[in-house]
Parts: structure tokens; C-alpha cells; sequence
């Protein structure tokens, strides 16, 4: 689905990814973990385009979109939950929902449309008229999702998606994204939150000063102390 | 009581002249950053060219409005399409390429239609309209009425429309908008291109009431960069606001206080920005 191989992206003159590469297989979630100031958000912003690589190829179905603008690659299946949500505050909900909405000819699940996001998230239904700005912080983060749905995308990728979140809206954000990955879309999850990523990723990647330290099954990183606490901060013990 | 009436009308119907010309510049402004200023040559040229239409062929004035804001709209297309969109985000270059356009067209029209200026050109055709014993010129109603349509239009485009949405979206957030698959080029192209539509039209209505000169470009810029500042950059709501504001403090500024008369609207400008520095209805940040 999706397979960054080796890129080499700048901001100005600092030198943030150096050499990074990572694959997302189809159907499959993949966690990419890592301290603040590693290159999380630089990697997505390398993968939408926003900020391209200067060296290195990505690949996105099978077709080189390293060079592509952003609108190309959304169109042709890629849909991001951006980090602090990003939600369009002179839109209303509804508005926010249908900006970009895009029906696609999608080989797997059912399509996206506003009736189903409604129906799987009632509470947009009910703020519906309102600016999405106003919504609680749970509230825009599903709206984030949503936006993103509706443009029937091949791959999800969410950038902290429980970032300023209580633990229990963490733990509803988890089981949204688990709920998508099992409709067969592919998903490349950023985060901070060891414990949700564990859970609903099929494979986990650990960055480091724009590189990846590190890549393995859930299982194998929630016992590999080192790891844990040389890149991710996680204090040792139980 | 009948003088309140009269300018009354007059200013609401230059404030629907200034809505006109404003709106598409302050949308302008609010999606793409880009300061035009060659927005009131492009109601000039476009005046001239529905008086060509009405007046030198004898066409009718509905076909001398539609082709007055079609010239309005392809000049501005081109000139976006072939000099501005290389200067995105360079807004003195911005401002020194469209303000060289206004020396271009202005002497342009002035070759072509030479340096007489014209009388509203519809006045003969139409005989004023008496309403509660008083007697206004109709192209003067007409023009209110217009201008309170294409406010409704053009409001119903900006909150109502999928474009609009995405409009709104670009000026929030305009990178988010393109990573959700939004062409934002071609979004600001068509904003570009209905803005300076509307200043076409705008022109051959305009002309109904101030007439044409080749001063007319330079003339409506400035009113139209009040206006855009008064009401807030971004918003169809804020230049009508302003424009109506603008309108009727400049004609009854002028029948109060005719010593200030070169003022007036500038007085008010400076007013309202202590007040509200982002413009009566401008957009947050």
C-alpha cells in the first residue's frame, strides 16, 4: 500500500528524516512510535507531501508519488487525521464532513458516506449546523476521523490522535481505530501513547532522530525493555 | 425630508457600486493573499466596454452587462493565470505587477475610447419613478435592487455551496485543504476569475451612476480598498457592510459637510479600524 523507502527530508536547513524507510502492508495497521522531536510529524509531513523529501522514494499504490502535491495524493487514496486536528472553524460540522467528500470505486468495505458517519457518530449528527471549532476536544477529534472517511481512502494515516485527550476518550479513540482497521482499511498511526498503539497496530515501528531504531510485532516491543526505555522514554520494571 | 430621501437612495445605490467592486477583491485577498490592484481597471476597461456595447452597436443593456463582466473576468483570468500566480506570496511584487497593469489598461482605454469622458448611458431610456410624491431616477433603484441580488448570490456561493466551503476551508487552513485532495489552484483560479467578473458587471452598473473616465480605474480602487478594510477582509457580508457604509457616509458627507468632502471616508476608516482593527466583519487571525 504504501512503502517510503529511504528518504532524506529537510526543514530549512535542519536535516530532520535522514535515511527513513517504512512499509504499510495492505490491511494492516502500522504504529510509528517515538519521542517528541524525532521526526513523527516530519515523516507524515513527507508522506502527504506537505513537506517532500529531498532524497528517497514513496511509493502509494504502486505509483511513485514522491514529487506529487498533496491534493494528488489525497485523490488517489490517502486521508489524514492531522496532529491538533486541524478541524476548519468557518465550517460547520456537516461542512467539514462534505468539503472534500469523495466517493471511490474501493475493492473492500462499504463506502463513507454522511448517513454512515452519522450513524457511527451520532453526536456530529446532533452539532451538525454548529462550527466545528466548537465542539469539545473528543467531539473534533471524531469529527477529524470523520472528515477523513469521507473521502474513502485507502489509507488512513492519524497523527496523534489521543494527544490532549482524557484517558477515557483515549481509550474510545483506540476502538474507533480498531473498528477501521478491521473494515480493511490500512492505517499508519503516529502516537505517543504506547499502550493504545500496542493494541490496535499489526506492526510497530520506533523512530529516533529521523530514523527508524527499531521495527517488530506488538508483542515483541512490549518485552523488549531496552528499547522501551533507551527510545520511548518508558520508565523499566513492570 | 425629500433631500434625505434622494441621497438616500444615491448612496445606497454608490454603496451597491462599491459592494460590487469590493467583494471580489476581499475574497480575493482573504484566499489567495494577493493584493490586485489592477481590481478597478478591470471595472474601467469593462465600463467602456458595455458602453461600446449599448451605445456604439446599440445593443441591448442586459447583452452590454453580460460582456462587460465576461471582459472583466477573462482580463483578470489572464492576467492571473499568465503573471500573478508566479508571484504567490511576494505581495510588494504583487502590488508593483498589478498596479503597472492599471497604467496599461488605463492607457489602453484611452487609446481605444479617448480621454472624453462618458454620461451614464442608460439615463435617457429610463424615466424616474415616483414613489410617495417623490421622484427618483431609476437607474438608481435598479442598481440597489441588482446589488441586493448579487449580495443574496453571492453570499448563497460563499456560506450555502460546496466552493464556498472549500473557499472558506482554503483561507482557514489552506494546506489542510489540500492534503484532504482540494485543488486549491483551481479553487483560487475561479475566485479570481468570478471576482473579476463581478468588477466587470460592476462597471457597466457603476457607469449608470458616476459615468466613465479614464480616471475610473484609480477612482474605484481606492473607494474599493476602504471598503475591503472597513468591512474586514474575506467576507461577501463585511464589503457589503462596508460598501453600504461607505456609499452613504461619502453622499451625505458630501451634502452635510461638502468642505470635508474629500474626507468623509476616510474619516470613517480611520474610526472604525480604532474600534475594530480587523474590519467591521473581518476574519479571525
Amino acid at each position: 500500500m504504501l512503502a517510503v523507502s529511504e528518504i532524506h527530508t529537510y526543514y530549512g536547513d535542519s536535516y530532520i528524516l535522514q535515511g527513513l524507510s517504512l512499509t504499510v502492508e495492505e490491511g494492516t495497521a502500522v504504529a510509528l512510535l517515538g519521542r517528541n522531536g524525532m521526526g513523527k510529524t516530519t515523516t507524515i509531513r513527507s508522506i502527504m507531501g506537505f513537506t517532500p523529501p529531498r532524497r528517497g522514494e514513496i511509493h502509494f499504490r504502486g505509483k511513485d508519488v514522491t514529487h506529487w502535491v498533496p491534493y494528488r495524493r489525497a485523490r488517489l487514496g490517502m486521508a489524514l487525521c492531522p496532529q491538533g486536528r486541524r478541524i476548519f472553524p468557518s465550517l460547520s460540522v456537516e461542512e467539514n464532513l462534505t468539503m472534500a467528500a469523495r466517493g471511490r470505486d474501493r475493492t473492500k468495505g462499504e463506502l463513507w458516506d454522511l448517513g454512515r458517519i452519522y450513524e457511527r457518530y451520532p453526536v456530529l449528527k446532533d452539532r451538525a449546523r454548529l462550527k466545528g471549532t466548537s465542539l469539545s476536544g473528543g467531539e473534533q477529534q471524531m469529527l477529524a476521523v470523520g472528515r477523513g472517511l469521507m473521502t474513502n481512502p485507502d489509507l488512513f494515516v492519524l497523527d496523534e490522535p489521543s494527544e490532549g485527550l482524557a484517558p477515557m476518550l483515549v481509550r474510545d479513540i483506540g476502538k474507533i481505530i480498531a473498528e477501521l482497521r478491521e473494515t480493511g482499511l490500512s492505517i499508519l498511526l503516529v502516537e505517543q501513547n504506547i499502550t493504545m498503539a500496542l493494541n490496535v497496530a499489526d506492526r510497530i515501528y520506533v523512530i529516533s532522530s529521523g530514523k527508524i531504531v527499531y521495527e517488530g510485532a506488538p508483542s515483541e516491543l512490549a518485552a523488549n525493555e531496552t528499547v522501551k526505555r533507551q527510545y520511548l522514554g518508558v520508565a523499566g520494571g513492570k | 425630508m425629500s433631500m434625505f430621501f434622494t441621497n438616500l437612495v444615491n448612496g445606497l445605490a454608490m454603496g451597491m457600486v462599491y459592494f460590487l467592486t469590493a467583494a471580489g477583491m476581499s475574497i480575493v485577498m482573504g484566499v489567495m493573499g494577493i493584493s490586485n490592484l489592477a481590481h478597478g481597471a478591470l471595472y474601467m476597461v469593462s465600463a467602456y466596454v458595455g458602453w461600446q456595447v449599448f451605445k456604439g452597436f446599440h445593443g441591448p443593456f442586459t447583452l452590454a452587462v453580460i460582456l462587460g463582466g465576461l471582459t472583466g473576468g477573462l482580463l483578470g483570468l489572464l492576467i492571473e493565470r499568465i503573471f500573478l500566480r508566479r508571484l504567490y506570496k511576494q505581495p510588494n511584487e504583487q502590488v508593483l505587477l498589478t498596479y503597472g497593469f492599471v497604467y496599461i489598461l488605463t492607457n489602453l482605454c484611452l487609446w481605444i475610447w479617448q480621454g472624453w469622458a462618458r454620461m451614464p448611458f442608460t439615463a435617457a431610456a429610463l424615466k424616474p419613478i415616483t414613489i410617495g410624491g417623490l421622484r427618483f431616477a431609476s437607474s438608481r433603484l435598479l442598481l440597489i435592487a441588482l446589488g441586493a441580488l448579487f449580495a443574496v448570490a453571492l453570499w448563497y456561493l460563499q456560506d450555502r455551496t460546496r466552493l464556498g466551503a472549500r473557499v472558506r476551508a482554503g483561507m482557514d487552513d489552506k494546506e489542510m485543504a489540500q492534503g484532504m485532495g482540494v485543488n486549491m489552484e483551481m479553487v483560487s483560479m475561479l475566485v479570481f476569475f468570478i471576482a473579476a467578473f463581478v468588477a466587470g458587471l460592476s462597471g457597466v452598473l457603476g457607469a449608470q451612476v458616476m459615468g466613465i473616465n479614464t480616471e475610473a480605474g484609480s477612482t474605484i480602487l481606492v473607494q474599493a480598498l476602504v471598503v475591503v478594510i472597513v468591512g474586514g477582509v474575506g467576507s461577501i457580508q463585511g464589503a457589503l457592510l462596508g460598501g453600504l457604509l461607505i456609499g452613504l457616509i461619502d453622499t451625505f458627507g458630501k451634502v452635510l459637510f461638502p468642505q470635508l468632502a474629500m474626507f468623509t471616508i476616510y474619516l470613517a476608516m480611520v474610526l472604525i479600524l480604532v474600534v475594530r482593527p480587523r474590519g467591521l466583519l473581518g476574519r479571525r487571525g
